[in-house]
């Protein structure tokens, strides 16, 4: 028996407001707009740090929520419209700070316990989704090195790595990657996606991650993730930040492809699927992508090379993103990416060193895929034993580390 | 504010490029400019209902959009409409040039106004020509001038609301308002450095040159759509309750003052005015040795207009009137490239010498670093350039290290107190940028050489060290050898300073140079 009763699933979806001079609108009026449509539309969409956050309530079919998405972003790009704004739904700003989201809800789930072995369960498998979701290649001036910013940099806190966690021995958690969340609604909360600019590729994707979400609550096995599954966990989440859908994960010691896993999570909760009145035929831009090996991500940064400046390339991706279907036509055309090999460990032991500067605290090495502090400590150790790096312990400030030239 | 928004009216595909090589297809966009970026002030005067042209590549037409959507140009293609007039040269020493270009890059009409030339009192007219996109004159200066005027003076150039000019400075320094081609700035000179102090942003330092190497420490990436001083440049902050008030402010010049030791430039102006705060700031570059002093004060006076907050009817204590203030600085520089080495701040953290060094974009150093030695000091030892910040050990700031995009900061903060009406804050502080440093536990100095007046070069060392220095400064310069005594100087506001000055008459700018002084060599270039 599942314990998603009723099978049910929605999004938070957060999208940004921009007029005619490039600037964004702020929470307060990103509240006001969401007044205007949740009174409209009746359904529960509101504001969150500069952006409309459209909740699209409880779905039981991709066909229902399709339905709704469409309805809308409709109805908010002509509320939007009439002000001399636009929508700009992207995973995170290229000057601003923000980073978007489109949290996926999976119900109904009403057992924490349940929930929190289920956390465990997909804890190896989040990753996957974080690269199919990847759409933010541009943050805050920084590119060019990750394909989701925002997955690397953790939202601002707002999608943290999960630990394993036993149910009698632990307490709720806000900001996972994906947890329970029965406090608020009852659902399984995914929250390792970015935001989407396609509303079609955000109805393939909720409708998949909470296909796949049931077809885990049909077999809950009370498993927790090894320590060595737990670091390839992480290390999957960065290749998936840095690679999108060219990754090549590692799975019990072993390279997978994302798109792999993918295609095999997808042929895995095929009869989950059909409960939400989905095929995987049904989830087309899904399947082009993985036979591409391409993501939103792939479709901005294309863009980006031709706008060297953050303020150009705003102007520019805000009017192609506005229009929904944009990414869907790309990825027709668009041709296939190559797989990027995995990382070895001398691979990880540079992108380690990477965060050493000088005086740099040695927490912030957590920062490059945040293993946990053992494992992160013993990559210190074999940079400070192969003299790359000298280590300063300090009663003031903590342990600092610097890098040798 | 160097890059225009426009509002579209109007796209148009180019037939006559049609598509290129690269598969971009060439579009013409129309546009009416709306704002300046990225600040987002209104445009220039001369700019008002003016419809203009920019041509755009693109892959798919919808990344530029249609009519009524936003439009951003690069600065590159901002500038003939931002800066349209430009005299060059626009500064030059010693002597007037025979001949000004003048060059005027965008008109709104088909034929410009005539360009009117002030300067010794006497007054031309100028008709510029058409010579491609663009019109051009040339002047001749020999009819202003009898006789060699007495300097600095200004060549103005004027036409319609546009105004430029050419300044002729004295050599071996004074204060003068310049035009450079990024608009109006006070052009400060001593022997060992020019400095442009931009009247924007509480007057802050948009370029800090070496005379001798003819080095802009400040020198910012010029292809970013970015504020003044954002990139390159020193600012001051003055923070009023939670925000910095300074950051859009225009000081107006109050004065400047040549005299034996230097030139003083003072600028001043209203900060807060429902607070009754305002700021001047003065800076001094000194004739005999490469130093810049910084005297930042803000006064609070009591408000001549009510607050709009204050209710009569409630009871008013002493403690409501209190404001709170901090103030701090933040000099950016562009950064040296990440890696195992680069740009770096290094200062004591208690008895010990501190390096820091961010290898990741949008990281910070901050966690209560107090400059109790009173010095800082930032080093890009890949181009050979430093500076020292040297500070009030008495009363020291905080200092915070940030790495973003292409740029480094230096950000000392002194923490906020409260301010009463007819009280004030303020700060001073030294700076000395230069070619080579040196920094220990002990103190840190910074060095600077320039062409001699006769022959060799000039080098100059200015620094701070804990305890008195045993012996003079020992400079090298390729073979060429001096000592000089470390001369104790005693700034206002910043507390001891150590400095000296040698002549190498062999000495060559080419050379190496090293330097040694108080116990504490040459840093590596590395």
């Amino acid at each position: 028996m599942s314990v998603f009763e009723p099978r049910t699933f929605s999004t938070d979806w957060e999208v940004m407001v921009i007029d005619r001079m490039d600037r964004w609108l702020d929470t307060a009026k990103c509240d006001a707009l969401a007044g205007a449509l949740r009174s409209e539309l009746d359904l529960p969409v509101h504001a969150d740090w500069d952006a409309v956050e459209f909740g699209l309530g409880v779905n039981r079919s991709l066909e229902e929520f399709w339905r709704r998405v469409c309805r809308a972003t409709d109805r908010a790009a002509e509320v939007v419209h009439e002000l001399d704004c636009d929508l700009f739904p992207t995973g995170a700003h290229p000057v601003g700070e923000q980073f978007l989201a489109s949290h996926v809800h999976v119900g109904s789930i009403h057992d924490e316990a349940e929930g929190i072995h289920i956390e465990n369960q997909v804890l190896r498998y989040v990753p996957a989704f974080a690269a199919l979701a990847a759409n933010s290649p541009f943050s805050h001036y920084r590119r060019g090195a990750m394909k989701s910013y925002r997955v690397q940099h953790l939202a601002h806190g707002c999608t943290e790595p999960s630990s394993v966690r036993e149910p009698e021995r632990c307490q709720s958690t806000w900001g996972g990657d994906a947890a329970p969340k029965i406090y608020g609604v009852p659902t399984m909360e995914v929250r390792i996606i970015d935001g989407a600019s396609s509303r079609r590729l955000l109805a393939e994707m909720a409708t998949f991650i909470a296909a796949f979400l049931h077809h885990q609550g049909d077999r809950v096995t009370r498993t927790r993730p090894t320590c060595a599954q737990y670091r390839e966990a992480m290390t999957n989440r960065w290749l998936a930040a840095r690679d999108g859908m060219q990754a090549t994960f590692r799975w019990d010691g072993r390279p997978r492809p994302v798109v792999e896993m993918l295609d095999e999570m997808l042929d895995a909760c095929r009869d989950a699927l059909a409960r939400l009145g989905a095929k995987r035929g049904d989830l087309w831009l899904i399947g082009q992508m993985i036979r591409k090996r391409i993501c939103q991500a792939d479709f901005a940064a294309e863009l980006g090379t031709r706008y060297a400046d953050p303020h150009l390339l705003l102007c520019a991706y805000s009017k192609m993103v506005r229009h929904w279907a944009v990414f869907d036509g790309w990825a027709g055309k668009a041709r296939a990416l190559e797989p990027v090999p995995p990382p070895d460990q001398e691979a990880i032991l540079a992108e380690h060193l990477a965060y050493v500067g000088e005086g740099t605290h040695a927490y912030r090495v957590r920062e490059a895929m945040y293993y946990p502090a053992p494992a992160t400590d013993r990559l210190i150790e074999q940079m400070v034993g192969r003299g790359w790096v000298t280590r300063e312990v300090t009663a003031s400030r903590g342990t600092l580390l610097h890098r040798v030239p | 504010m160097n890059a225009l928004l426009g509002n579209i009216t109007k796209v148009r595909k180019r037939r006559d490029r049609g598509r290129c090589a690269n598969g971009l297809g060439a579009l013409e966009v129309t546009f009416r400019p709306v704002c300046t970026m990225p600040a987002r002030l209104r445009p220039p005067e001369w700019l008002k209902d003016q419809e203009l042209k920019v041509v755009r590549r693109v892959a798919d037409t919808r990344e530029v959009g249609g009519v009524g959507d936003s439009i951003v140009l690069s600065p590159a293609e901002s500038a003939r409409w931002l800066f349209p007039l430009e005299v060059t040269p626009p500064v030059v020493h010693g002597h007037v040039p025979r001949r000004l270009d003048v060059r005027l890059r965008w008109w709104k009409e088909s034929k410009p106004p005539e360009a009117t030339v002030r300067a010794n009192g006497r007054r031309r007219t100028v008709r510029l020509r058409k010579r491609g996109e663009q019109f051009h004159a040339a002047i001749a200066t020999g009819p202003f001038f009898d006789a060699a005027p007495s300097l600095p003076t200004t060549i103005e150039v004027t036409l319609d609301k546009l105004k430029v000019g050419c300044v002729v400075l004295p050599v071996g320094g004074c204060c003068r308002e310049a035009w450079t081609a990024r608009g109006r700035r006070h052009r400060l000179e001593s022997p060992w450095y020019a400095l442009d102090v931009f009247p924007g942003s509480g007057g802050g330092i948009a370029a800090l040159r070496e005379v001798g190497r003819g080095v802009d420490h400040y020198q910012a990436d010029e292809s970013l759509v970015q504020e003044v001083l954002q990139q390159g440049g020193h600012r001051d902050r003055v923070i009023v309750g939670w925000k910095d008030r300074l950051r859009r402010v225009d000081l107006e010049c109050v004065g400047t003052r040549r005299g034996t030791e230097g030139t003083r430039l003072c600028l001043a102006g209203g900060v807060d005015e429902a607070g009754g705060v305002r700021t001047t700031v003065a800076y001094t570059v000194l004739q005999r040795l490469p130093l810049v002093l910084i005297r930042r004060d803000v006064l609070r006076h009591k408000p001549r207009k009510k607050p709009a907050d204050k209710d009569e009817r409630r009871p008013r204590l002493a403690v409501d009137d209190l404001l709170r203030i901090g103030l701090g600085f933040r000099a950016a520089y562009r950064v040296e490239p990440n890696g195992a080495a680069g740009s770096r701040v290094l200062s004591v953290d208690g008895d010990r010498l501190a390096v820091r060094r961010c290898a990741q974009m949008h990281e910070w150093f901050w966690n209560r670093w107090r400059l109790t030695d009173g010095w800082a000091l930032a080093e890009h030892p890949g181009r050979r350039e430093c500076m020292l910040y040297l500070l009030d050990a008495k009363d020291p700031p905080e200092l915070a290290v940030w790495l973003g995009d292409r740029v480094m900061t230096v950000e000392p903060s002194w923490l906020p107190r409260p301010v009463r009406a007819d009280g004030g804050a303020g700060f001073a502080a030294g700076i000395v940028a230069g070619e080579i440093c040196g920094a220990g536990a002990g103190g840190a100095w910074v060095a600077v050489r320039r062409p001699a007046d006769g022959s060799g070069v000039e080098c100059a060392l200015v620094g701070r060290f804990r305890a008195d220095p045993a012996g003079p400064a020992q400079f090298r310069v390729g073979r060429s050898r001096a000592t000089a005594p470390l001369e104790r100087l005693l700034l206002p506001g910043v507390g001891g300073v150590r400095a000296a000055v040698a002549h190498l008459p062999k000495g060559r700018m080419t050379a190496r140079f090293h330097v040694a002084a108080g116990g504490i060599g040459t840093r590596s270039t590395t």
